[in-house]
């Protein structure tokens, strides 16, 4: 997709006169002093560069930027990574709209204010005097830097924005929103079954003789790996996918069966009980690899039902047991668990009952097989941006971990000391949290609030410092996938326009006017060029799983990993006992069932009977690239997608707006009637639309996922336990 | 035109003031305001920049949020206001035929109207130089400068100066767009009266 602008007939470009004014050498009679003009240099040549898109994608695209004359002029996937084929999604070709965006933000600002609108142009020396200053006056205050608080997450995966945290290391020990909001129960799911996360190379999905595509939509979230899926089915692998609503995935499955939304747990044990009676248990995988598959046999026999399963989901019987011999007859058979199905209060033990299912009839690590989730095998740098000591003579001796899924609820809650400051990076809890309404209180009570970021988000409306920060083409970088095993070189394709800068110039720049104020008040490296700090997160384990002598081989382009690419090949896992764990004692030691036994999901609430489901859209990621004009004039507003039965039910008709709501808060916006969503179930997509106060999650409260505080620090957020009332706006 | 060293002065001068102002030098538009006053001959409101003034100014023109009347050539002639398309280029090539380019080259759009100002009012000074000038130079500038008020500037600045007088909340910010709209008429009609 290429939308070239419009040439402008009322203007010619090169008019006679010009060419003779030209000639004339009208150059050399201006005079320059004082103007901001200088003499014409020679235009460079149109050049090529490596670059990476940094976004939460499972796809982390390999790109080429074009350039002419020092501007971006188009963005294409990179061929030569066998993942990314040279293609990108919408989003990815539409970045020359947010580096040339009107709306950047171009220089660091101070609001009067928070909220205010009054904004005044400050310098960057002024800038980080302000923040410097704020920071020593706390440290003065109360001995420590705990009162400053870190709120940052997956706006911007380049490895090198680590710097961040490094940051905040570097001035003390500081208070950190801990966690993560997207996956965290099921990686300790994962992390009880398995030991960690490890799915199989991606690009290995073309060996699979069946395909379960749970709780998960790759058609908007990863789309290079529709091609894998696509290319399995040309194969003959049989594509099924289990999802409350029929998304654009569920369309071009072989099969499509609908759930009712949390109930996953409950097919996964259904179907196990008919695996059991129909004895295709791969017992010899399991008396060589797994622990407690006797318990858990003993628990489907006693307490599982075909029927009892049927009845919980909304799965008839028989699709239970024909999905469960063919996926246990299959080998191999693979399933890709989605994020979006663990966002609920039952999420980690439904991941659990999944994994299961994958143990027992030996599908993991296998090539075509596997219980897919994600994996962190290539993230195994040396996080030298990230790890710094505390200045000498810190008081305290760590940093105070808070939950980032509660973070307005905890950052009120924190004595002793409270929190006084936030740092806002990759991130944008205003949009992006539940309780939003809760955050901002905790904005409110704030000292000082910085955030760095390109766009005006209702975040930085909410701070007291912008800080104008770099796209992915005006700086250097690193990225990896959790999903695929690619590593890539992000060039710097152009200059950082206006007064941008990349975070690590922030990092710099700041330690640098810490230790002006105060020396030895901060540890951050105040100098190094970007390829200096590139070099420095290269380990020889990292390089040779890449296969590379040095970090420069990537200047000639992206790179695979050489090894690990089929999750647990080796039969070893990370578990205490070695072996895949169907009955795990870590798990129970967290708190948590032993057994992946059936956990009841959350119950609508008296009152509020119809599920708010807020999954992922295909023009964004979370609230980046919907505000993009490209995207806008797609779709310019949010809506709601309804099923005729409930719409008929409170007299709603396609294009009525609506109110949803609960306790936590209200949203109105457009009826969309569509019987690809579930009656009592209306989903609506999580974006940040420009100009507009929309915020889905202002119904959200934050309720906890049942696990993620093994592997991530805290519980993960039942994002889809979002239960509302309608009525006519 | 004719060739009147006085006239060319006095638009070197207004030029550079108003350059100057959409820089981030509020004053400098206080005085563009006196100098076109002088100049047309006009009576204008005049008054000082506060603090009101300058908040106003940055929600007008600087940020950080969507800025209400965009000083940059792009917001107002491409479709989605995207900055560094074709738009942008051909200034930047208006520039490069004058055999100059932005010292910021490519960090800041070179359509930014205090560029476009800057350079109108680097080919009026030199116009304006007391020794005299060639006559097939002085010819070649005053042609570099018509041209470009012609198919740049006076092709969006009265809109940009509408926006600027509808959403300004503030005395100055309106006081200099409406003196500046008064003096872009005035260059306007001049030209009409030369073709």
């Amino acid at each position: 997709m290429k939308l070239d602008t419009k040439p402008f007939s009322r203007r010619t470009f090169l008019k006679g006169s010009m060419a003779a004014a030209a000639a004339l050498g009208i150059g050399s009679a201006l005079s320059l002093t004082d103007s901001p003009f200088r003499k014409v240099g020679a235009s460079p040549e149109q050049e090529v560069f490596h670059s990476a898109c940094p976004r939460n994608c499972y796809d982390t695209c390999s790109l080429l930027s074009t350039v002419e004359d020092g501007v971006l002029k188009h963005v294409e996937g990179d061929p030569a990574n066998t993942y990314t084929r040279g293609r990108l999604c919408a989003k990815g070709f539409s970045y020359t709209r947010s580096v040339y965006s009107p709306d950047r933000i171009k220089y660091p600002m101070k609001q009067t204010k928070r909220g205010s609108g009054k904004w005044e142009r400050i310098s960057w020396e002024e800038a980080y005097t302000i923040i410097a200053k704020k920071i020593l006056d706390i440290k003065a205050e109360y001995g420590s830097t705990l009162p400053i608080c870190l709120n940052k997450y997956s706006g911007n995966f380049n490895l090198l924005n680590y710097c961040v945290e490094g940051m905040m290391s570097s001035i003390g020990h500081t208070t950190r929103a801990t966690g993560t909001p997207c996956w965290p129960a099921g990686i300790d799911a994962q992390t009880f079954d398995f030991g960690t996360i490890w799915n199989n190379d991606p690009e290995d999905m073309v060996n699979s003789k069946y395909l379960i595509i749970w709780g998960a939509n790759p058609s908007w979230c990863s789309v290079h790996s529709m091609y894998l899926v696509m290319q399995a089915k040309k194969r003959g692998c049989k594509i099924v996918v289990i999802d409350p609503t029929l998304t654009q995935t569920a369309s071009k499955a072989d099969w499509y069966i609908q759930i009712k939304p949390s109930t996953d747990g409950a097919l996964a044990l259904g179907m196990a009980r008919h695996i059991l009676d129909r004895n295709l248990v791969d017992m010899a995988w399991l008396q060589e690899h797994a622990k407690g598959y006797e318990e858990f046999f003993a628990y489907v026999k006693n307490e599982i039902t075909v029927e009892w399963a049927a009845e919980k989901t909304g799965v008839p019987a028989d699709v239970i047991k024909t999905l469960a011999e063919e996926y246990a007859s299959a080998k191999p058979a693979s399933i890709w668990i989605g994020y979006g199905m663990q966002r609920h209060t039952n999420g980690g033990q439904n991941v659990r009952a999944i994994d299961a299912l994958a143990a027992m009839t030996g599908n993991i690590g296998k090539s075509g097989g596997g219980a897919q989730y994600a994996q962190l095998q290539t993230w195994g740098i040396k996080y030298n941006a990230m790890t710094m000591k505390a200045p000498a003579g810190t008081a305290t001796e760590k940093d105070r971990n808070i939950n980032i899924n509660d973070f307005g609820r905890e950052v009120l809650a924190q004595q002793e000391p409270p929190v006084r400051m936030l740092w806002i990076a990759c991130r944008n809890p205003l949009t992006q949290d539940a309780e939003p309404q809760l955050v901002k209180k905790a904005f409110e009570s704030m000292d000082l609030v910085v955030t760095a970021d390109l766009f005006m988000t209702p975040t930085v409306a909410m701070s007291d410092i912008v800080l104008p920060v770099t796209t992915a083409f005006e700086t250097m970088g690193l990225n990896v996938s959790y999903w695929h095993y690619w590593l890539a070189l992000n060039e710097q394709a152009i200059s950082p326009m206006y007064e941008a800068k990349s975070d690590l110039a922030i990092a710099m720049g700041l330690s640098a006017k810490l230790n002006e104020l105060e020396p030895g008040s901060c540890t951050f490296p105040t100098a190094g060029s970007q390829e200096e700090w590139i070099a420095a997160e290269f380990t020889p384990a990292f390089m040779e799983q890449f296969g590379i002598s040095g970090w420069e081989d990537l200047r000639k382009g992206p790179r695979k990993a050489v090894k690990g690419l089929i999750g647990w090949e080796d039969g070893k896992f990370k578990t205490p006992s070695g072996r895949y764990e169907f009955a795990s004692e870590t798990a129970k030691s967290e708190g948590h069932e032993l057994l992946p036994v059936w956990t009841g999901e959350m119950q609508a609430p008296e009152g509020y009977p119809l599920r708010l489901m807020s999954p992922h859209w295909k023009l964004a990621i979370n609230s980046q690239f919907q505000n993009l004009d490209w995207m806008q004039d797609i779709n310019g507003e949010p809506f709601a997608e309804i099923h005729p039965d409930t719409a008929k039910q409170y007299g709603v008709e396609n294009g009525d707006r609506i109110r949803l709501s609960n306790e936590q808060g209200e949203i109105t916006l457009k009826a969309r009637l569509t019987k690809a969503v579930a009656a009592d179930t209306i989903v609506v997509y999580e974006m940040w639309l420009r100009d507009m106060a929309f915020n889905v999650n202002n119904t959200l409260k934050s309720i906890p996922a049942d696990m993620g505080k093994k592997a991530t620090g805290a519980p993960g957020i039942a994002f889809h336990d979002n239960f509302v009332t309608l009525a006519k706006a | 035109m004719k060739k009147e060293k006085g006239a060319w002065w006095w638009r070197a001068v207004i030029y550079q003031k108003l350059s100057e102002y959409y820089r981030g030098n509020l004053d400098a538009g206080r005085q563009a305001i006196h100098h076109i006053a002088e100049f047309l001959p006009l009576s204008l409101a005049a008054s000082s920049a506060d603090r009101e003034s300058m908040w106003d100014y940055n929600r007008l023109f600087v940020g950080p949020q969507r800025l209400l009347a965009p000083p940059i050539e792009s917001c107002y002639r491409n479709e989605h206001k995207l900055v560094m398309q074709a738009e942008t280029m051909a200034v930047r090539h208006a520039y490069a035929s004058a055999g100059i380019e932005l010292q910021t080259k490519n960090q800041e759009p070179d359509d930014h109207l205090c560029y476009e100002l800057a350079f109108l009012s680097c080919l009026t000074e030199t116009m304006a130089q007391e020794q005299p000038v060639e006559d097939s130079l002085l010819t070649a500038l005053q042609t570099a400068y018509e041209d470009f008020l012609q198919e740049h500037l006076l092709a969006w600045i009265f809109d940009h100066l509408q926006d600027v007088s509808v959403c300004s909340e503030s005395e100055f910010c309106r006081s200099v767009a409406a003196a500046a709209a008064a003096f872009f008429q005035s260059e306007k009609e001049a030209l009409n009266h030369e073709t």
